[in-house]
């Protein structure tokens, strides 16, 4: 369970990634953001990571299997996101939102 | 090497080392990527190519009639090794040790048991997966050694790409998530770099394992010296065992004899299901994977359970319950000996190399990096092509390296979909009983990859990259129609039965189609779109559209 939890917040994390850089900015909201949101998005990003790092810790694995598992994730997660910004990136934040709340989700039914 | 004569930079000159060693053994490498990325699904692939273990479906009493067929078959045998069907197997495996057995692997006979019914089944002779996954460190037709060799050397030209390729890459944060789809050139470069930098771990950690497992063979000398050339020695000690006691398995079966020698009466097993409760209530999840008996039908006979999948990335992490064979009775386990760090760790690294776990999550997540790795391959080899096309049109013809280049990576990428299909089609279309049949199956699929390198050399660029990604394609789509029209489980059965491994080929295979079957439609809708302009798309590996929007300038 908690592995699929990890999977569903490494989208959203790299999706605050991506949009505190400019370039990403650009496509989604269509204007650069100030520099204090652009903090904002990479705190939360980097955030968003660590709670995907705790939920693969906390899935019962080994330390060596949880992060490779993680690091499998981490791919998946960061592939999605690339793969919208280029296709449909006003679409990003709705898909990171969904994603996000499924791990909430996952997370409640789940403890 | 610059030809004017200055200096070059560093990044130069990694990019020349990435663009050379990629090349160089990249068909290879890539051939490396695609089996060994399918030999995740092993056990899988082996079960699907042996048609005739498909009947059996698991229920309450298969280790009961398991056992039962065993004391029937080999009621001498010093040991019984059980593997019950799981989700990456649906038949039982039985291994079993006779009186005087050879010691290790050699002296285990192997019987695979109907989980319904318990009755000793024949499958087919055939190599199945372990033949991709030989293939993929050893190659094939050559020896051992030498086979290892080659695919140690191309690891390590894999590790130097990996390294100059992150170091040639100049925005390696600033793209991280940029894909610039039908750019020609540049979408070919953002889909090596997106697969190449989002899997870098992957890639890394697979590369380097990799290199560890060859590396008794390529570096034999820390070994040599320390144990003055005693390789035999090194193994006994960092499995644990004392030197003198290497042959220790040998000894137990001795041992075993012995013990039933002293006993004239001999005893009867005790009824497992209690056993089986027992443990199911321990491990609710997973429930028992594995039976051993040690001393069958003797007083001194003890059954293990093993939990199913506890194969953790450290060998021997699992749980295990230990009984009396006779009165059913706990016993305690012997102490699992604790692993040094060193240990540990060059056993993880191997474990992850290996899949060796039986998460399914974990393994899908490892299946997925593995086609990721496979595409960052491929894509780098048809970027090569791709970037020499100005180059090309400026000379106005195609210069034989460039051409050769072409049809390898046809036949290496293209081809070897097909191969692998071939060998799958193979598996059920060769009548049954000829000789030598695993053989026919692993000829058939260089006899397939062979034709299509003559395909790729007789036929045009375009055409032939169409032609073998379609066939590859229908192929790989048809497989699951296959396996049920040649006394396979179908796909609806098998899914409603439970059994995974059958279900899981079906799904992937489908899959495999699909992949092939979008690869080859835009590959020709890209054409269709172009023809115009085909003096100018050259190769038609893709067209340059007119594109107008991304706000970034081109670099």
């Amino acid at each position: 369970m908690s592995a699929w939890i990890a999977g569903a917040l490494a989208l959203p994390a790299f999706t605050a990634l991506s949009l505190a850089m400019e370039r990403h900015q650009d496509q989604v909201f269509g204007r650069a953001l100030s520099v204090n949101t652009t903090v904002a998005w990479r705190l939360t990003g980097i955030a968003l990571l660590g709670l995907s790092l705790a939920s693969c810790l906390a899935a019962g694995w080994s330390g060596a299997v949880a992060v490779t598992a993680w690091v499998g994730v981490l791919t998946l997660g960061a592939m999605v996101t690339g793969w919208t910004l280029a296709y449909v990136p006003r679409h990003l934040l709705r898909l990171a939102g969904v994603s996000l709340a499924a791990a909430a989700l996952g997370f409640v039914f789940s403890s | 090497m610059r030809p004017d004569g200055k200096p070059e930079g560093l990044r130069q000159s990694m990019s020349w080392l990435h663009t050379w060693s990629g090349l160089l053994l990249g068909w290879l490498l890539y051939a490396v990527f695609f089996t060994g990325t399918l030999s995740y699904f092993l056990d899988e692939i082996t079960d699907w190519m042996r048609p005739e273990l498909h009947q059996s479906i698991p229920g309450p009493q298969t280790a009961a009639l398991a056992l039962a067929t065993m004391q029937k078959l080999t009621p001498d045998a010093t040991s019984w090794t059980i593997n019950l069907p799981g989700e990456r197997q649906t038949a039982v495996e039985a291994n079993f040790r006779q009186p005087g057995a050879a010691a290790g692997r050699a002296g285990n006979q192997r019987v695979q048991l109907d989980a319904g019914t318990g009755e000793v089944l024949q499958p087919r002779e055939t190599r199945g997966g372990s033949f991709l996954y030989r293939f993929h460190f050893e190659l094939y037709a050559m020896p051992r050694v030498w086979g290892r060799w080659i695919v140690g050397i191309a690891t390590m030209f894999m590790f130097v790409a990996i390294i100059s390729g992150v170091i040639t890459h100049k925005k390696i944060f600033t793209e991280f998530f940029t894909f610039r789809p039908r750019k020609g050139q540049r979408s070919w470069l953002d889909a090596h770099n997106a697969t190449a930098v989002l899997a870098l771990p992957f890639h890394i950690i697979i590369t380097f394992s990799g290199l560890l497992l060859l590396m008794f063979m390529l570096m034999p000398w820390g070994i040599d010296a320390v144990y003055n050339g005693d390789t035999q020695k090194y193994f006994a000690e960092s499995r644990g065992r004392p030197a003198a006691a290497a042959g220790a398995s040998g000894e137990r079966g001795d041992a075993g004899r012995a013990g039933r020698a002293q006993s004239a009466e001999p005893a009867q097993l005790t009824a497992i299901a209690p056993l089986m409760a027992a443990a199911q209530a321990r491990w609710p999840d997973r429930g028992v994977g594995t039976i051993v008996v040690q001393r069958p039908g003797t007083p001194q006979a003890t059954i293990e359970l093993r939990e199913q999948g506890a194969r953790a990335l450290v060998r021997g992490g699992g749980e295990r319950l230990l009984f009396n064979g006779v009165t059913g009775a706990p016993q305690t386990p012997p102490e699992a000996r604790a692993t040094s760090s060193a240990q540990a760790v060059s056993g993880a690294m191997m474990g992850i190399h290996l899949g060796r776990f039986a998460d399914p999550a974990l393994r899908w997540l490892l299946f997925l990096s593995g086609v990721i790795g496979t595409v960052m391959a491929g894509s780098g080899m048809v970027l090569w092509v791709v970037k020499r096309l100005p180059e090309r049109r400026k000379l106005g013809r195609t210069p034989r390296g460039h051409r050769l280049v072409e049809v390898l990576n046809i036949a290496a990428i293209a081809g070897l979909s097909v191969a692998t299909a071939g060998y799958f089609w193979a598996n059920r279309l060769l009548p049954v009983d000829i000789a030598q049949r695993a053989d026919m199956e692993i000829r058939s699929f260089f006899v397939v990859w062979g034709l299509c390198l003559l395909h790729a050399m007789l036929r045009p660029h375009r055409r032939a990259w169409l032609e073998q990604l379609w066939l590859a394609a229908i192929a790989f789509a048809a497989l699951p129609l296959l396996n049920a029209a040649t006394g396979g489980a179908a796909l609806p059965a098998a899914m409603l039965h439970g059994q995974w491994s059958v279900a899981g080929f079906d799904l992937v295979a489908l899959a495999l189609g699909v992949l092939h079957g979008f690869a080859a439609w835009k590959l020709g809708a890209s054409g269709a779109i172009a023809l115009p302009q085909r003096a100018a798309s050259g190769a038609g590996m893709r067209i340059p559209r007119p594109v107008a929007q991304s706000p970034e300038k081109q670099q």
